[in-house]
């Protein structure tokens, strides 16, 4: 097959508010074929998470996509018979895992419970063989007796299990493409390290595509062969990894760089990437190159607004209702 | 999980032993009963013989003894007016309104799950508006009205109901349905608000993603953990209605339950029948809590019971 597995082509995403638009994700066209790791790379807020969320159709109001085409081996994903295309493949040929283990199990399940439903889904397995391929996937990434925790409730579970439990979750439905929405970024130091082998390690194994989003650039040199990079909802620059590290030349590699170092520096500024979304701070400190590229209508003080609208709306409660 | 039942047990004996402290010592400043069940003309002679019947010629000490020993046999002594055992009464009124609380707590509950969960899935939208405005309105209204307001309006005017007693399902109608009323705009509020915190947590985002139905998602994932706050308000609900609003209800519709009685043991001044309705109440109060408990580690596996 000549085709790309996913083809994202000029996607746009657009939250609109009351207090503004905010454009999150502007233009974006990337593609994954089959047993390819992408590495989709930048700051917080730059719209690496709103373009996962968008493949997936996990966008939420007030965030509409306005614009381009979501392909899956050819198909769109958009529009009625997309969505429809969508529900059927999503957490079988196409699986996430997402950057909180902590919150995005459910708390009130157990993980062989939340794991096997998938199996009983696309899998159409009955609940005995469920069970036992539950401890099967357990045991594939790497959690120590895999019978009993497949019993256990999440909270029972340290977070880097967390993470495994969601990355076996993922692989249930025997997927084509995993993303990883930064998948190392809750977790400490030396299980980062674990989780990316292990993600390697399943996609050399299973022949899986990867697209992995993330921050942190030391990961993407280790695991990705190509690399887009994203600012301000724009890709600003594509190619393979080699290329991005090795030609210090180029304009846009300061930026990387320096956004690589600070957050090593300041490791807590990399949990809550959506809540850090709204401060326009940490992209004015280093940004003065790349932000000369984008168009003038910079997006940031719109989404500034829209998180605010936001929090007002979660947080109104009954008067917010009535008013 | 069996220790903890036995210590939640043993709890609450104490709280029903205070409860019959508070009773037999606010039983005792309330006033004097010989004055109330005695004619105004009798004797002194006819009212010391009344006080040695009653036992209240004795100390307090030997006849807070005497109330303790009748306790443990479930004897309260006779009804000043009805002139039987009390506890005899308050039993044989006790189903009438288990039916009714269980009718209208019942009706509520589903009510109110349904109409909670359909506006949260629509924040903004004109059902949420609508439930949000009407739970508002239902929960402020009284009870004894809006049982007046139901009786003009279904028994009165458009002859529909039966406006009292008990009898068939019809008589049960209209008093289950004034007593959900309030409970049922204070847990739409609930259910909606715990509802919508639910489906922003992140993993409704993964059950979604999982390719889960949008059915699955909010009745499954979601409800289960929804359903946390949303017992902890029922169980209070269900005391209010049990300990509180049967009162009311079952006085407005003259339901024949242990409410009525007690509003009637009130106004006649019959303390020994309020003490067994009190004592039976505090045991139903006790025993919800326990069952609550119980639910509560069943459906959240974080809850420690201690």
């Amino acid at each position: 097959m000549s085709e790309h597995l996913l083809e994202v082509e000029s996607l746009e995403v657009q939250f609109v508010t009351r207090a503004g638009t905010a454009h999150a994700v502007r233009d974006v066209s990337f593609t994954v074929d089959r047993g390819e790791t992408l590495g989709l790379v930048g700051e917080s807020g730059s719209g690496k998470s709103v373009t996962a969320f968008s493949i997936l159709g996990l966008i939420q109001l007030p965030g509409r996509i306005t614009g381009g085409d979501v392909r899956w081996k050819g198909e769109s994903l958009l529009g009625t018979a997309g969505q429809r295309r969508l529900q059927k493949i999503r957490g079988k040929e196409l699986a996430i895992v997402f950057q909180d283990p902590m919150t995005s199990l459910n708390p009130l399940f157990t993980v062989g419970k939340q794991i096997g439903e998938v199996l009983r889904l696309h899998r159409g397995l009955s609940r005995g063989p469920a069970r036992e391929r539950v401890v099967e996937l357990l045991d594939l990434v790497g959690i120590p007796s895999p019978g009993a925790k497949a019993k256990a409730y999440p909270h029972e579970l340290s977070g880097g299990q967390r993470q495994r439990v969601m990355i076996a979750m993922a692989l249930a439905g025997e997927p084509e493409l995993l993303i990883a929405d930064e998948p190392t970024t809750a977790l400490d130091v030396t299980i980062q390290a674990q989780i990316l082998e292990l993600i390697a390690e399943l996609q050399a194994r299973l022949g899986l595509a990867v697209l992995l989003i993330t921050h942190d650039l030391g990961v993407v040199a280790e695991v990705c062969k190509r690399v887009a990079v994203m600012y301000g909802g724009k890709i600003m620059e594509a190619g393979a990894a080699s290329d991005l590290f090795e030609r210090p030349g180029h304009p846009l590699h300061e930026g990387p760089a320096r956004l690589d170092a600070e957050a090593r520096r300041r490791p807590a500024a990399a949990h809550g990437d959506r809540r850090s979304a709204a401060e326009p701070s940490r992209a004015a400190a280093g940004m003065s190159v790349r932000a000369a590229l984008l168009d003038s209508d910079r997006p940031l003080r719109e989404r500034d607004a829209a998180a605010r609208a936001a929090r007002a709306r979660k947080g109104g409660g009954v008067l917010a209702c009535l008013r | 999980m069996g220790r903890y039942i036995v210590r939640r047990l043993a709890q609450g004996l104490l709280v029903v032993f205070l409860v019959t402290v508070v009773v037999f010592v606010t039983t005792r400043l309330v006033g004097d009963p010989v004055d109330v069940l005695l004619p105004f003309e009798a004797t002194t002679e006819q009212r010391a013989e009344f006080e040695h019947q009653l036992g209240l010629d004795q100390s307090i000490p030997a006849q807070f003894w005497d109330y303790l020993v009748g306790v443990v046999h479930l004897d309260f002594g006779e009804s000043l007016v009805l002139r039987e055992d009390a506890m005899g009464i308050v039993l044989e009124r006790l189903p009438a309104t288990l039916l009714l609380v269980a009718a209208g707590m019942g009706l509520a509950f589903v009510v109110s799950m349904v109409l909670g969960v359909l506006a949260a899935l629509r924040p903004g939208g004109w059902f949420d508006r609508l439930a949000v405005v009407g739970s508002l309105a239902a929960l402020s209204m009284p009870e004894f009205w809006v049982g007046m307001l139901l009786i003009y309006v279904f028994a009165v005017e458009l002859d529909l109901l039966p406006s009292s007693g008990k009898g068939g399902i019809e008589h049960l109608v209209l008093p289950a349905v004034t007593m959900a009323f309030a409970t049922i705009g204070r847990m739409v509020m609930i259910v909606r608000s715990s509802m919508l915190d639910e489906l922003a947590q992140p993993y409704v985002q993964t059950a979604r993603a999982k390719g889960l139905s949008g059915r699955r998602t909010v009745g499954i994932h979601a409800m289960r953990n929804v359903s946390v706050p949303v017992l902890t308000l029922f169980g209070w609900e269900l005391i209010l209605a049990l300990a509180g609003y049967t009162a009311v209800v079952e006085t407005v519709f003259a339901w024949p339950g242990i409410g009525y009685l007690a509003y009637n043991a009130i106004v006649d001044q019959d303390l020994i029948l309020l003490q067994a309705v009190v004592f039976l109440v505090a045991i139903f109060v006790v025993v919800i809590n326990i069952l609550i408990d119980i639910v509560y580690r069943a459906i959240d596996p974080r809850i420690q019971l201690a």
